[in-house]
């Protein structure tokens, strides 16, 4: 158990360490948070924006092809990339800047 | 015309013809008398009959205004003590006259004032003044309905209803009977008949006619003559109270002198009709023949009207109605039928029911008390109410049915396995309550999620992507336009990601090996050439989409010396350690530990495993491979379910030592070649040539354990590498730390080509994608890439890749013009071959004969094309 956590952990750490990288959130699909390098202000935000987003984008994928399933997205913008990994359970949603580089 | 009641009081009811005379003398009509008067007046009986005696009841209800008056006592008194006259009068301007007529309430002035008044005349004293009369015309109405309460004062008709009863019912008629009168135009003259005939209605007395008709009669009266008091008042006796009688004379009737008026005409009254045709014929069919009709219609209605007008007062008002509604006379005017219709409703008018008392009559009812409603109500409690919505889509659809077909399913096999003992079902149960349990805490846990650390694995190399963007951009578009220039027979090595492990630092890079299935995978072996720098190895697997870290990590107890990816089974990795173990890896299983470990009882080598590679399965489909060891021993390796076998293939031995061979097991032991490479040939599956520390290089087969195939010259110093080539399977390469790369064929002990790179060559490899062209590295940091095709004397690439470290390997990518160098500071640098360093034949099939021409050439043979 402690191998798995650290396992997460140090991925999460990497990640974190990555140029440009300014933080990872990990949530529910419901938007409740349950990890997050963010702070206080900005981590709700991102959360039920990125979640409301996110759902909408899976219902897109759904109806296109029911068998289908949305895996990841990314948004492009002109100061950050938002990037979304969605699981059956979770959402991991980074920001990065790409151009911090 | 004005009507009020007068009194006549208990005094003087005596006197009370001479008091009438003297009311009829002043103008005053009689309208109504107590109907005993009516007839004492007429038939002059006894005194008795003709009054009215009021009871004391009566007489208090009668003068109830007068109540709260002094001496009202001795008044009813007076009143009750013997009968009353009561009369309706009528005069104009009645109640402007009538006070000086009766005069004042005391007889005494009344003689000062008027000695002619009736009260002066007849009164005795205040209480006895004879004559009671009402002063207004207000009290006249409420005493003329004491003593008379079916008389009805109806008011006079206003113009308009005048006007519109004639109009509507009176007209109408006249119209037609005068029209037909003078169409008719009789014999005899006809303004009498009808003069007659409306004098005889307005004769018929208003006590006895109907109340439709005296309102006929009234109304007639009143708009077709003027009145004629003077003329009631001279013809007297006791019928002059009556209305006189008036002749009505049409505007055009003829004028008669007198002596034509006296002249008799006899006339006889019958039942005829004079209008009616008398000679009216009709066909009759019996007799085939007209004949007279004989029954005429003798009756004529000249007005037929239906009253409306009531006695007040009257019991069963409503029946009353009905019934004088429906028995009311029709006016039949008829030459014969007048008498008897008035003596008709005389009748009609006795047999009326019993007459009640109108003066002693008291109505009772009773009724019960009406149970109060009452309202009760009962409230229920509202059901309760939520409000759900949510939205469906195509696949909320989509999942909920397809959830819905696996509970089917899963519904119809416990059905199919529905005869089970219910002693294991509870167990059952309990087993799944447990599971589901241990699930749930799994998935509490976002660390156990292994699709989150899919997803985490993911982001980063997203990450990784956006972080060395123009590296990827590089890597898949990226060609050296340079190369198009100049004589196309030079190119260039682009260099991409550097893959280092941060632990290692001081670990070189002793083995590489690209996975043969994912084209971005490999094996990176660390350890170390330096016998005195040992210490644990490590094999990390990167991926070219994640520079920054491998994906996998295993740690091993000593230095990695080599490792080799299976060809078929793209997750086993046979690995060879320093200490002269081997291992092998699955790195599917997410475990740290190898799945197979040589021990020292099991075969294990004694000196480091150069190089290890797998082999086909064996006849009964075990995995296998081989390692080479410089302890001299060519081993195979079998993977058996739980353990790993070792099978020594052959021993290395100096070519030349026959000493050795026979000698002790001390120099037998010593005379062994340390073996440092080998390779396997391509098509010929037993034979394979191993490369020496000593430089020699001998082709062996796995069916001879005893010797070799054939010695080949060899190098000066120890053989790194042996490589067949890929396309023509009977030429290999091998690679030396003489500075040396030799191409060989494999059925001739002396090189075909010699290649010198002035540096110890660490590895070389033969390109996947052509049978000319290899690349090698050196101890001095340069990657050279030869294309024999193009240049057999020189490098068509010759490239500085790394200062300050040496080169240890080298591997071609098999998918993609990528190629991995490795260096003994621990770092990996992938780089992209540019185009002239990637020339094949149009087909593969010409890549065999390509080499061939090539060495051929070298050789001084002629060309076989």
């Amino acid at each position: 158990m402690t191998k798995d956590y650290n396992d997460v952990e140090t991925a999460l750490a990497r990640i974190q360490a990555h140029k440009g990288v300014q933080g990872i959130v990990i949530a529910t699909h419901e938007g409740s948070v349950i990890r997050s390098t963010l702070d206080n202000i900005q981590t709700p935000q991102i959360s039920t924006l990125v979640t409301q987003l996110a759902s909408r984008g899976k219902s897109v994928v759904r109806d296109l092809d029911p068998e289908d399933e949305l895996t990841f997205l990314r948004i492009r913008s002109k100061k950050h990339e938002i990037m979304v990994a969605e699981t059956k359970q979770y959402l991991l949603i980074v920001i990065q800047n790409p151009h911090e580089l | 015309m004005e009507r009020t009641l007068l009194v006549i009081k208990p005094d003087v009811t005596a006197r009370a013809t001479e008091i009438i005379a003297r009311l009829k003398q002043a103008g005053y009509r009689i309208i109504q008398a107590s109907a005993r008067l009516t007839r004492a007046m007429r038939d002059d009986d006894d005194e008795q009959k003709r009054s009215v005696q009021l009871s004391e009841e009566q007489a208090t209800d009668f003068y109830q205004e007068e109540m709260d008056q002094g001496g009202f006592a001795q008044l009813v008194a007076f009143i009750i003590s013997g009968p009353v006259f009561a009369m309706v009068i009528e005069k104009q301007n009645l109640f402007d006259d009538i006070p000086a007529f009766v005069g004042p309430r005391s007889p005494d002035i009344g003689r000062t004032l008027n000695p002619d008044c009736l009260r002066a005349v007849f009164g005795k004293d205040e209480l006895r003044n004879g004559i009671h009369y009402s002063e207004d015309p207000v009290t006249a109405r409420r005493e003329i309905n004491f003593f008379f309460p079916d008389n009805i004062i109806d008011p006079l008709p206003s113009m308009e209803h005048a006007k519109l009863f004639l109009e509507s019912a009176i007209y109408p008629t006249l119209l037609q009977g005068l029209t037909e009168l003078c169409k008719e135009k009789p014999a005899n003259p006809t303004g009498r008949f009808v003069a007659d005939s409306a004098a005889t209605d307005i004769q018929a007395p208003p006590e006895a006619a109907m109340p439709q008709k005296s309102l006929s009669a009234h109304s007639l009266k009143s708009l077709d003559g003027p009145e004629q008091p003077a003329g009631a008042g001279a013809a007297g006796g006791a019928d002059d109270w009556l209305p006189p009688k008036v002749l009505l004379k049409p505007p055009g009737q003829l004028q008669l002198s007198e002596k034509e008026l006296d002249e008799e005409f006899t006339r006889i009254l019958n039942a005829n009709n004079p209008h009616a045709p008398q000679n009216i014929a009709r066909y009759n069919n019996k007799e085939r023949m007209f004949k007279a009709s004989p029954n005429m219609e003798h009756i004529v209605f000249h007005f037929e009207f239906d009253g409306y007008l009531i006695y007040r007062g009257d019991e069963g008002g409503e029946n009353k109605i009905e019934v004088a509604v429906d028995s009311a006379p029709k006016a039949v005017s008829s030459s014969t039928q007048q008498a008897e219709a008035d003596g008709g409703e005389d009748e009609k008018k006795t047999s009326r029911g019993p007459l009640r008392n109108q003066f002693n009559f008291s109505e009772r009812a009773a009724q019960t008390v009406n149970n109060p409603y009452r309202e009760r109500s009962t409230n229920t409690e509202p059901p309760p109410q939520r409000t759900y919505s949510m939205n469906v889509n195509q696949w909320t659809i989509f999942d909920t049915y397809s959830e819905d077909l696996q509970q089917k399913e899963k519904a119809a096999k416990e059905k199919s396995k529905a005869p089970a003992p219910g002693g294991t079902k509870g167990h059952k149960d309990e087993d799944k309550g447990a599971s589901m349990a241990s699930d749930a805490h799994g998935e509490d846990v976002y660390y156990k999620n292994l699709e989150l650390r899919k997803a985490l694995i993911t982001i980063e190399r997203m990450a990784n992507q956006n972080t060395f963007d123009d590296i990827s951009q590089d890597y898949k578009y990226w060609e050296d336009a340079s190369d198009e220039l100049g004589d196309r027979k030079s190119g260039t090595l682009l260099p991409l990601w550097k893959f280092a492990f941060e632990k290692d630092k001081k670990k070189q890079v002793t083995a590489l090996c690209w996975n043969p299935q994912s084209p971005d995978l490999f094996a990176v072996g660390y350890g170390s050439y330096d016998f005195s720098r040992q210490g644990p190895g490590m094999i990390a697997i990167f991926t070219l989409k994640n520079p920054s870290h491998p994906e996998y990590v295993y740690i091993t107890e000593t230095g990695v010396m080599s490792l080799h990816f299976h060809p078929q089974h793209p997750s086993m990795i046979a690995v060879g350690l320093y200490d002269g173990s081997v291992l092998v890896y699955n790195i599917q299983k997410k475990v740290d530990s190898p799945i197979f470990k040589s021990t020292t009882k099991g075969g294990r080598h004694t000196d480091p495993v150069w190089q290890v590679c797998w082999q086909k399965d064996d006849l009964d489909d075990n995995l296998n491979f081989f390692s080479v060891s410089s302890d001299g021993r060519v081993t195979q390796w079998t993977l058996l379910k739980n353990e790993l076998l070792h099978t020594d293939v052959i021993a290395l031995k100096y070519d030349n030592g026959e000493h050795g061979q026979n000698g002790a097991e001390d120099e037998r032991l010593f005379s062994l070649a340390g073996g440092c490479c080998f390779d396997f040939h391509k098509r010929v599956e037993h034979l394979f040539t191993v490369g020496t520390e000593e430089g020699k290089i001998y082709k062996c087969s796995k069916d001879y354990n005893s010797q070799y195939l054939l010695s080949f010259e060899g190098h000066q110093m120890a053989v790194y590498t042996v490589r067949y080539n890929p396309f023509h399977v009977n030429y290999f390469l091998s690679a030396s730390a003489d500075w040396t790369v030799k191409l060989w064929d494999h059925n001739d002990s002396k090189p075909a080509m010699v290649f010198d790179l002035n540096g110890s060559v660490g590895d070389v490899a033969w390109a996947p994608y052509s049978s000319t062209v290899f690349a090698a590295v050196t101890a001095e940091g340069k990657v050279f890439v030869f294309d024999l095709n193009e240049n057999k004397y020189a490098p068509i690439c010759e490239q500085q890749v790394v200062r300050k470290a040496k080169l240890t390997h080298i591997s071609f990518n098999q998918f993609e013009p990528i190629i991995l160098v490795g260096d003994d500071k621990g770092t990996v640098v992938s780089l992209k071959l540019s185009p002239n360093l990637r020339r094949k034949s149009q087909t593969p099939e010409e890549e065999p004969q390509k080499l061939e021409n090539v060495i051929n050439l070298a050789k001084g043979k002629p060309l076989t094309m």
